[in-house]
């Protein structure tokens, strides 16, 4: 091809062009190979080549170019915009297959529709499903199924944020800078500039400016960036070439310009009509001639500049059409499907002028999407944006109706004062919304009309259609003078009716057009009219993009590895993983029932670690029990445990678990799994309200618990324990003890209905003490117990579980905890409404079943419990029993009908019922001698089970530590120890050992190289890595081991990385603690300054550990880092005291 | 995102708080059940400037947000704790 590039211009035509014309690169087009420059579009590589046709549009099959919103099809990235995407070497580009005629030429179909009317249009009954039937055909759902890396989303924040490079955007953002700011910069294409390249005026003040950008050290400039939307408090999401940016600023101005309208006349959409910015851009960005023989039509006298240039670059200018005065009527398409010619019409002739791009300058709108979304305003009508758009929300530039560039400059300048002049001050940026005309009086008084729509070119219908509006939907002026005869006379409808600019392009422009089609037809004002409200994202974003990188918190107890070492099947219930069942055999119930049989007949172990544990301490903690729980618990003697049942103000069930008294002032209490963070919330709101004098402390995740249970258990606790006398304790006993040299914490409780111990140690010894057990238990044939068959055995014993067989209006009288309520006490929570519905008639109850018989096995939770009239309660919870060998529930039933021995029906389907016999619970042991005894170690043939004892922990990603430590290293600290010390003498404690006792909140007061004591809390201070040891000693300091894990950050990436993690600025060098969120878990941050790199520290529950350790060392290899050793992060000089106070395993 | 300027801690999300609805008096212990009922069961959503209980739960902390539930601009920030002395320590 002898004229392949031939369509550039000389260079010096387009001064500020994107395009690398020392390099080229290949990309094929419809399976020919073309040559591009870096840089280039796919349009305009495609129009320097000579391309004209794109592909056709979807519904009317025309055949369409540039500036027509066209989508190519690529191999790897699906549909993408051929206007702006960069072309980029080995792209493989082919036109959105043609859904009916695949085989035909674009233009041989071109005014024709694909198939019947009724397929497409609105007005003569279109069907959707048609629709997207057609949209999956031609490849416009395609998404690209190569998995790439996970696209990360990081955090910035600045103190202003200027959106839009042109010429006012420059202005604005080196104003703000002059003043002391520190300014972001955004610019959707690739350089900066916008519009005032088109100016030999625009151009020489633009490169000034451009050399104050380049000397600016506080401006940093994103360019192929977009902003997709201006959200609260000023968060706006940044997409760019490698994913968004949740950019946060003090201040926020809007530069991002005016959107040209498009002509509308017969075949306004053939190859070779565009809008005078898409030919500015061709032209001078690109160096592309947009043809050799050009018509400008101009509505604004302003095309005189593209004229002068078009013929400077060789075209030759045809005709210039001035409106209103003369109008170009009719585009004319040649045998290629492309623009030929067009006629003109004026008042006295009609011309046919031969030509092959049209030029048209047909008025503009506001490009003002992000600022109408930023108003949070329930409609948009077309007015002249004002220039405070929202609270730190400015607008500035020819978006507020500045022409000139003078005017520009000026008023970017000027905006941007006030902007950072308002930000300056934290409570400047949060100042109320001030708005309206007296503050575009202070600013400048600009002609704000020109803002609005006027001076654009007349509309021309033609009798024969193909008047485009919107080129995506292929809307005509037709389609929407029937809708608005129809009765779809308001914006939000129109757009409905027709799909109005519901395209790929979101059809900034069409919309403007829709509005004075509107206006006219319907007899309105044009600023009345309106139009459906702009929402973010003002452009299309990439699914991966928005997704992000997979962030899903799991929580493991400390005895995974063995779980999953030992044929657990896991279940996640919130975000813990949890055995469900370890398989032994190829069948499943066999499995189950072979566990809840072990815990029957010889001893189990259960982890039941996912339960929440609380400890609360102080002089209040008793009374705080006795109003929030409905049970009391300040007559308890220390060394006991009760039930403890948790209604809510309305008397509903709401959680339950167990407290323990440790001491006088000291309680131990458990929540269900799911309930953790929940109690300890609202017992720390409790505590502020009734004004208590307690220490609450979460130890859900410090504490590694189990469940020995079974008659042999006593003999196996019996061979760990370091006091013998402990396991004699009685029946809801609570001891502080040693097992295997582990301070432990032994409640004998019996959920499953069998003797048992539930065993609490620090979670760093959890695995070791739960494999003690098991060794201990070998003789006994003991076996690890999962969730089901743990569910099964507290079923047979008729346990209600709080959530399953309790909904949001169970009080405890419906479920049968009536006797954990004391309703002696004089006040707590819930006594008021628990009086209430004590004396009300009951209407349901929670009632055992069983059924006998086949039907049995079909019974599911939640079948309905039916009578003559239809429901009457449901199945809540249902199991086949391994040790009664029958079908048991509990469900709920009507009051009336609650007697034992009486039956009701269950319905299993459509046809089938069953019957349910009520019987008594507990289903098994009744009396509950089993849990409360200890019967003989019963001889059970000795087991196949042996206790792997091979440390499975494939989790922890464990590189070797040869990344370089200075670029981004991630290294567990872990070990080191550090414990709180909390409580209103927590103050005199670290006062009695030395250590400096910090006033400022979060302020890490160092001492020693690595060791810092911080204040965390109004009463509670953090020691990490002190060397001296507080024992709580002191009365009213209580002392809590941690027993997070911990990393150590370094290296220069480090900010980078950061940025990714949290959400919440952090510089490493300032020694400031941080609470917040980090990779969606709720943790700790510090800047570690005084090393010779950038460092931090971050602290998560330890539940947590493989989840946060292998993101984050996923994150830092991205960043060229990854895990390092001991020995990498000293040679930094990083030491730590290796003692582990911490520590209570091996 | 909505930011909250907590005493102490600084800016943070809402992402890291749990409402815990407004603050609002117990009705006495001698109030007519259908007064406590209305209490219980009954949340006015007239828009208005209140006062909430909101929760920043990475450092487990109540805050008293006051906020104008029309226009969602929050007023002020205070530790729901800041009423308590326990500096009556030594």
């Amino acid at each position: 091809m002898t004229f392949l590039m031939s369509s550039r211009v000389p260079p010096e035509h387009a001064p500020f062009e994107w395009i690398d014309r020392s390099r080229t690169l290949a990309f094929r087009f419809e399976g020919r190979t073309l040559q591009a420059h870096p840089g280039d579009s796919i349009a305009s590589a495609l129009w320097a080549a000579g391309e004209r046709i794109f592909g056709q549009s979807l519904k009317k099959r025309r055949p369409r170019g540039v500036d027509a919103g066209m989508l190519v099809r690529d191999g790897a990235l699906g549909a993408v915009p051929a206007d702006d995407t960069v072309v980029t070497a080995g792209m493989d580009l082919r036109f959105l297959r043609d859904p009916f005629a695949h085989s035909l030429p674009g233009w041989v179909a071109a005014g024709t529709k694909l198939g019947p009317d009724r397929y497409y249009d609105a007005k003569n009954g279109g069907d959707l499903r048609h629709e997207y039937a057609v949209r999956q055909w031609v490849g416009l759902t395609e998404l690209p199924t190569t998995k790439g890396a996970q696209a990360a989303k990081r955090n910035a924040t600045d103190d202003v944020l200027v959106v839009g490079g042109g010429i006012s955007g420059i202005a604005a953002a080196l104003a703000a800078c002059a003043r002391g700011a520190r300014v972001t910069l955004v610019e959707q294409s690739a350089t900066l500039g916008g519009r005032a390249v088109a100016s030999a005026d625009g151009r020489a003040r633009l490169l000034e400016l451009l050399r104050e950008t380049a000397d600016c050290r506080t401006l940093s400039v994103r360019t192929d960036t977009t902003a997709l939307g201006i959200y609260d408090d000023r968060f706006v999401p940044l997409l760019g070439p490698e994913g968004i940016t949740r950019f946060r600023a003090r201040a926020v101005v809007l530069a991002t310009g005016r959107v040209e309208l498009p002509a509308i006349f017969r075949n306004n959409d053939l190859p070779g009509v565009m809008t005078i910015a898409s030919a500015e851009r061709l032209l001078f960005r690109y160096g592309v001639r947009p043809g050799a023989r050009v018509v400008v039509m101009d509505s604004s006298k302003s095309s005189a500049l593209i004229a002068n240039a078009l013929a400077a670059a060789g075209s030759e200018l045809s005709a210039v059409v001035e409106t209103p005065g003369s109008v170009v009527e009719e585009a004319l398409a040649g045998d290629d499907g492309t623009l030929a010619a067009v006629v003109i019409r004026s008042a006295t002739v009609r011309s046919r002028v031969a030509c092959d791009a049209l030029v048209v300058s047909a008025g503009s709108s506001p490009n003002d999407a992000l600022a109408l979304g930023a108003r949070r305003t329930r409609e948009a009508v077309f007015e002249p944006v004002s220039r405070l758009v929202a609270s730190g929300v400015w607008a500035t530039g020819s978006l507020v109706g500045c022409s000139s560039v003078d005017e520009r400059i000026a008023d970017g300048a000027r905006v941007a004062e006030l902007a950072t002049e308002r930000s300056s001050t934290p409570s400047g940026a949060r100042e109320s919304v001030v708005r309206g005309p007296d503050l575009d009086a202070e600013v400048t008084p600009t002609v704000m009309a020109r803002a609005a729509l006027l001076e654009c070119a007349p509309i021309v219908a033609h009798s024969e259609g193909g008047c485009f509006v919107d080129l995506d939907e292929d809307v005509e002026l037709g389609d929407l003078e029937v809708a608005i005869a129809e009765g779809f006379d308001v914006s939000a409808l129109l757009s409905a009716y027709t799909k109005l600019g519901r395209g790929f392009s979101q059809s900034k422009a069409s919309h403007a057009q829709a509005a004075r089609v509107l206006s006219e037809k319907s007899h309105g004002l044009l600023a009345r009219a309106g139009r459906p409200l702009p929402r973010p994202p003002v452009r299309p974003v990439a699914m991966r993009f928005l997704a992000g990188r997979s962030l899903h918190p799991r929580r493991r107890t400390p005895m995974h590895a063995f779980h999953v070492g030992n044929g657990a099947e896991l279940l996640i219930a919130d975000d813990w993983e949890r055995p469900a069942v370890y398989r032994r055999s190829n069948d499943r119930q066999s499995d189950v029932g072979a566990e809840v049989r072990t815990v029957r007949t010889g001893v189990g172990i259960i982890d039941v670690g996912t339960l929440g544990k609380l400890e609360i301490a102080g002089p209040d903690a008793a009374r705080l029990l006795d109003h929030v729980y409905t049970g009391r618990f300040s007559d308890m003697s220390a060394g006991t445990c009760r039930y403890a049942l948790l209604c809510d103000e309305s008397g509903t069930v709401v959680d339950d678990g167990v407290a323990a008294r440790l001491a006088a002032d000291r309680f131990y209490v458990t929540t269900t799994t799911s309930a953790s963070a929940v109690v300890y919330r609202e017992m720390s709101r409790w505590a502020l309200e009734l004004g208590l004098e307690v220490v609450l402390t979460n130890l859900t995740g410090a504490i590694a618990a189990m469940n020995l249970a079974g008659p042999s258990s006593r003999a196996v606790l019996a061979r760990v324990a370091d006091d013998a006398a402990v396991v004699d304790c009685p029946y809801l006993a609570a001891r502080e003890t040693m097992l295997a040299g582990v301070p432990s914490r032994l409640l004998r409780v019996g959920f499953v209905g069998e003797l048992g111990y539930e065993l609490h140690v620090p979670a760093d010894a959890g695995l070791r003490t739960w494999q003690r057990l098991l060794d201990a238990g070998h003789d006994a044939d003991i076996r690890p117990i999962g969730v089901e068959a743990q569910r099964a055995l507290r079923l047979e014993k008729g346990h209600v579980i709080v959530g399953q067989d309790t909904d949001a209006l169970s009080s405890p009288y419906d479920v049968g905890l009536g006797w954990a309520v004391k309703m002696q006490k004089p006040s707590f929570v819930s006594r008021r409404s628990l009086a209430i519905r004590k004396a009300r008639p009951k209407e349901r109850a929670l009632v055992g079943f069983v059924v006998e018989g086949q039907d049995g096995k079909d019974v599911r939770e939640c079948h309905l419990v039916v009578d003559e009239t239809g429901p009457v309660g449901r199945v809540t919870s249902v199991i086949q029993s391994p040790t009664l060998g029958k079908t048991i529930g509990l469900a709920f039933v009507p009051a009336g009908a609650a007697h034992p021995g009486a039956s009701f029906t269950i319905r299993l389907d459509r046809e089938r019922r069953t019957l349910a016999r009520i019987a008594p619970t507990p289903f098994y042991d009744p009396e509950g001698a089993r849990q409360r005894l200890d019967l003989a170690m019963s001889m059970v043939e000795n087991s196949r089970w042996t206790v792997t004892r091979d440390r499975v922990d494939g989790d922890v990603a464990a590189q070797p530590g040869h990344a370089r430590a200075e670029i981004l290293g991630v290294h567990d600290v872990s070990r080191i120890g550090r414990y709180v010390v909390k409580g209103p003498f927590a103050r005199a404690a670290l006062a009695s050992v030395g250590t400096p006792v910090p006033d400022a909140f979060f302020e890490a007061a160092p001492c020693g190289p690595w060791a810092f004591v911080a204040r965390t809390g109004r009463t509670e201070f953090w020691l990490e890595d002190l060397g001296v040891k507080l024992d709580g000693a002191i009365a009213g300091a209580y002392v809590y081991d941690r027993q997070d894990v911990s990393l150590l950050l370094t290296g220069s990436r480090l900010p980078d990385l950061l940025a990714e993690m949290t959400a919440t600025p952090v510089d490493p060098g300032v020694p400031r603690l941080h609470l917040t969120d980090v990779l969606r878990v709720s943790s700790m941050i510090l800047g570690r300054p005084g090393y010779a790199v950038p460092a931090a520290q971050v602290w998560f529950d330890a539940t947590y550990r493989m989840y946060v350790t292998n993101t984050v060392t996923a994150m830092a290899m991205e960043l060229g880092g990854g895990w390092v050793s001991n020995d990498a992060v000293s040679a930094l000089g990083f030491h730590f005291s290796d003692q582990s106070g911490g520590n209570h395993g091996s | 995102m909505k930011l909250f300027d907590c005493p102490e801690l600084g800016e943070r999300p809402l992402s890291e708080f749990v409402y815990g609805g407004a603050v609002r008096a117990a009705p006495s212990v001698d109030a007519t059940d259908d007064a406590w009922a209305e209490h219980v069961f009954h949340r006015h959503g007239a828009p208005a400037l209140r006062t909430e209980w909101w929760y920043h739960r990475p450092s487990g902390t109540w805050f008293w947000v006051t906020r104008d539930t029309a226009s969602d601009a929050v007023a002020a920030v205070r530790s729901a704790s800041t009423n308590r002395t326990e500096e009556n320590a030594p």
